[in-house]
This record gives C-alpha cells, sequence and structure tokens, in this order.
C-alpha cells in the first residue's frame, strides 16, 4: 500500500516537471521581442522585432519626412553612405540593397534606361496615379521576370479604379556596388533619394551581435517622402 | 384583360404564334415567322449571356464595418485606427482574387492618434490566419496593392510557411503627411494569385510599433468564395 503511494506520488511529480518543462519550452519559443535603436543624432531611427527561433524577422526604418531639414540630412547621409561602399570596391563588388525615389513621376522607358546603364535589378515599383480631381494613388507591383507585362497590368488596375497614370516614383532592388552601378545611380538628377538605410541597419544588428545568420528571411521596411513630392 | 404572364411565357415558346394588335385595334392572331424568331432568339441569347457573366464574376461582395463602436478583441488601445468601413472580396474564377479594404475612414481623432501612437502605424492585409500562422498560409501569393491614402511605401510580406510565397501586404502609413483628412474614401487593395485551394480566411489589423489591433477578418471556402466577416456584415451572422 505505502509503495502504492509513493508510485502514485512519484507519477504526480514527474507529470508536473513534465509540464513545467513543456511550459519553458513553450514560453521560450513564443517570446519576441522588439528593440529600436536611434541612428545619426536621432536623424532616423529604427526598430527591429526579434526572439528566440524567429526564422522572419522584419525592421522598420522611422523618418520624421515632413520636417525638411530632417529629410535633407537624411539625404546627405545616404550619399555619404552610398560614396564609401563604392570607395570599398577595391574588394570583390558585390550586390546591395537600394531604393530610388525620383524628383518626379519618371515614364516606364525611363526607368528601364536607368536600369540598362546601372544593372539596377528591380523588385517593388510603386506607380503613382491621379485622377480628375487631383486625388493621389499608389500601385505597388512586384516585379516579375517580365516588367513589360507587369506594367501593362498595372495601367489596367489603375485605369479601373478611375485614375490616370502617372509614372513611377519608387523602386526597390538591388545595384552592384562599383562605379558604374551605384556610382551612376549617384551622379543622376533624376533621382531625388538613393536610400541605402537597409545595408546600414543589417551592418548595425550584426555589429550588435543579432544572430542574421539563423535568420530564413528580414524584411526591412524603407520609408520614402514621394507622397508628398509633386507628382505632375 | 390577358395574364401578363401568359403573355411573356408565350413569347419566350419559340414555336408559338405571337397574338399582336393590328393598326385597327382588332385583335388577330397571325404567324410572323422570321422577325419574330430573330428578336426572340437575340433577346434569349442575351440574357443567357448576361446570365453567364453574372456567373463568371459571381463573388464580388462587401461589408461594411464599424470599428470604433463594433471593436472585436483583443486589442492594444491605440487610437489611430480607422474609424469605419467597407471589406471588399472580388474572385476571379481564372485566378485572381481582390480583396481589401473598399472604403477606410478616418475621424479627426484616429488621424492625431495615428501620430502619437509611437511611430511606424501601417496597416496589415493578412492572407493568413495570423493565431494559427501555419494554417491557411501559402495560398494566396501577393501581386500588387492600391492604396489612396498617404504612405510611405507598400511592402509585401511573408509571415508564414514557405520562404517566397509573401501572403501579406504591409501598408506604411505617412502619418505626419499634411494631407490627410477626416472623413474621407481612402482605398486599400491587394490582388493576389490563388494557389492552393483550400477553405481559409484573411485578416485585417491595425499596427504601431509592432503592437497589433486586430480589426477582423474575412473566411472563404475552397473555391474562394467569401463566406462571411467579423465583424459581422448588418443581417449576417458572425465568422466562427
Amino acid at each position: 500500500m505505502h509503495t502504492c503511494k509513493t508510485l502514485i506520488k512519484l507519477s504526480g511529480l514527474v507529470a508536473l516537471s513534465v509540464f513545467m518543462i513543456g511550459f519553458v519550452i513553450r514560453v521560450g519559443e513564443a517570446t519576441t521581442s522588439t528593440f529600436t535603436r536611434e541612428m545619426d543624432g536621432g536623424i532616423w531611427r529604427y526598430t527591429y522585432e526579434a526572439g528566440n527561433g524567429r526564422e522572419i524577422t522584419i525592421a522598420k526604418v522611422s523618418v520624421n519626412f515632413s520636417k525638411s531639414e530632417i529629410l535633407d540630412a537624411y539625404r546627405r547621409l545616404n550619399q555619404q553612405y552610398a560614396a564609401s561602399l563604392i570607395g570599398r570596391t577595391s574588394q570583390q563588388p558585390r550586390d546591395v540593397d537600394v531604393a530610388l525615389t525620383f524628383t518626379r513621376p519618371l515614364s516606364f522607358e525611363e526607368v528601364m534606361e536607368i536600369r540598362r546603364n546601372t544593372g539596377l535589378s528591380a523588385q517593388l515599383y510603386t506607380v503613382v496615379a491621379m485622377n480628375e480631381d487631383d486625388e493621389k494613388g499608389t500601385l505597388t507591383v512586384v516585379a516579375g521576370e517580365d516588367s513589360a507585362i507587369s506594367m501593362s497590368k498595372a495601367n489596367e488596375m489603375i485605369a479601373s479604379q478611375g485614375f490616370k497614370f502617372m509614372g513611377i516614383m519608387v523602386i526597390h532592388g538591388k545595384i552592384s556596388n562599383s562605379q558604374g552601378g551605384l556610382g551612376r545611380l549617384l551622379a543622376d538628377n533624376r533621382i531625388y533619394l538613393v536610400d541605402m538605410t537597409a545595408n546600414r541597419v543589417r551592418e548595425d544588428l550584426l555589429a550588435n551581435g543579432e544572430h542574421l545568420d539563423q535568420v530564413r528571411e528580414m524584411y526591412v521596411h524603407i520609408p520614402s517622402p514621394f507622397w508628398d513630392m509633386p507628382w505632375k | 384583360m390577358r395574364d401578363p404572364l401568359a403573355v411573356l411565357d408565350n413569347f419566350f415558346d419559340l414555336t408559338a404564334p405571337l397574338t399582336v394588335r393590328n393598326h385597327s385595334h382588332h385583335l388577330t392572331s397571325f404567324v410572323i415567322w422570321r422577325p419574330v424568331m430573330k428578336l426572340r432568339i437575340a433577346l434569349i441569347a442575351s440574357v443567357i449571356a448576361t446570365l453567364c457573366l453574372l456567373a463568371t464574376y459571381k463573388d464580388v461582395w462587401a461589408a461594411i464595418v464599424q470599428w470604433a463602436t463594433q471593436a472585436p478583441s483583443p486589442r492594444t488601445g491605440h487610437n489611430g485606427m480607422p474609424d469605419r468601413g467597407e471589406y471588399y472580396w472580388w474572385n476571379n474564377p481564372s485566378g485572381d482574387l481582390v480583396w481589401g479594404t473598399y472604403i477606410l475612414i478616418w475621424d479627426s481623432t484616429g488621424i492625431n492618434g495615428m501620430r502619437t501612437d509611437g511611430w511606424d502605424p501601417e496597416l496589415e492585409y493578412e492572407g493568413f490566419d495570423p493565431a494559427n500562422p501555419g494554417l491557411y498560409c501559402d495560398q494566396m501569393q501577393a501581386q500588387s496593392f492600391w492604396a489612396t491614402m498617404p504612405n510611405e511605401g507598400v511592402y509585401p510580406s511573408n509571415e508564414a510557411c514557405s520562404p517566397s510565397v509573401a501572403e501579406q501586404w504591409n501598408v506604411d502609413l505617412a502619418e505626419n503627411s499634411s494631407s490627410w483628412r477626416s472623413g474621407t474614401h481612402y482605398r486599400g487593395l491587394g490582388w493576389w494569385s490563388r494557389r492552393i485551394f483550400w477553405g481559409g480566411e484573411v485578416n485585417f489589423t491595425y499596427e504601431a510599433h509592432f503592437q497589433d489591433d486586430w480589426l477582423g477578418k474575412m473566411r472563404y471556402n475552397s473555391n474562394f468564395d467569401w463566406l462571411c466577416s467579423t465583424p459581422p456584415n448588418p443581417g449576417q451572422a458572425s465568422c466562427p
């Protein structure tokens, strides 16, 4: 009888331990944290969502574009960083992330010309459109293998909303950090902002001990000031 | 007095002679074969064509939602969320799917709230169930997104399951833009291509500083026909 009671107690203890261990593991799996880093004296900052075992992470960059002095400083910082990346081509040139904001909406042909001349590969286009009442709309298009088809479909979608295609204002993509790639983008006066911040975020995360090699996919949201710029 | 339904029956009976009134206002029955047959066939053909067209684009739906007064939980209490609006669901059998918010209205409290919620307010159009991310993922692939609210960028993202299948659209709101107007009808519509034919759900969320305010969901069946929404469409049951 006594042995039986001991066995029951023991099995209860084991069950409780298993439950506790399971709970700790579950909590560990579910733990995520976010942190924010102020960069370049508070001109911009990024927030990163990280955590144990997270395979997909997101970093969001924030800039207060409504303040012209901040926007100017942000543009200058990106220009300086891009120039420093070109300076690093004593090593093998490599592809880096870039987000371009144009000074005005560019035609599809102009964008294709920039892509041909610089080797820019596009991942995401932001097309802008207006209606008769000067209301604004944006169509974001994932770049397909055949950009021409994507753009013709974009035109159809814009027309179906009662708007008129004005041009392309933003491109997210990749560019070689060579003089012929990134260097040409910096020299093109149709480009208002050559945003390299995605690379700065990655460098900063690595410098602060984040294990990006364990991350399967990382999204960096780079904001563009295009909405409040003139579209026509 | 003739029964109007009998006249209609008579009209659609291709073999029956028509009864018409002649110029002398005397009721006369006679057969007008060729012109009347042509007219009947043309009308019947147009009815069939219209029905076929309606069948092709049958899954166009909208649901009106009041987030301010009919708030689902859980919420983290952000003030910047839209006040009210209307969901939209358009299922083209050829493979496209359009869903999102056909109408999205902020009041002045919401616009001010967006600016004070913390940085990075955004809208998420999630093509899966965020409570069970492995459940309905990879069913739709983000292709393009139409937005009329001030934004700093719209991004596809893969939030669950296979790499390279982005089932979500994130709209980064330009909270500091001076062009926000309270009461304006904004629009946010995503185009997806359909991939895996299971039933599932899509979710709509307002987020600021990585904290979500879940605003509602829509469920669909294996044909991608829309079934229900939460909050419910007036007069319809809420989703389970």
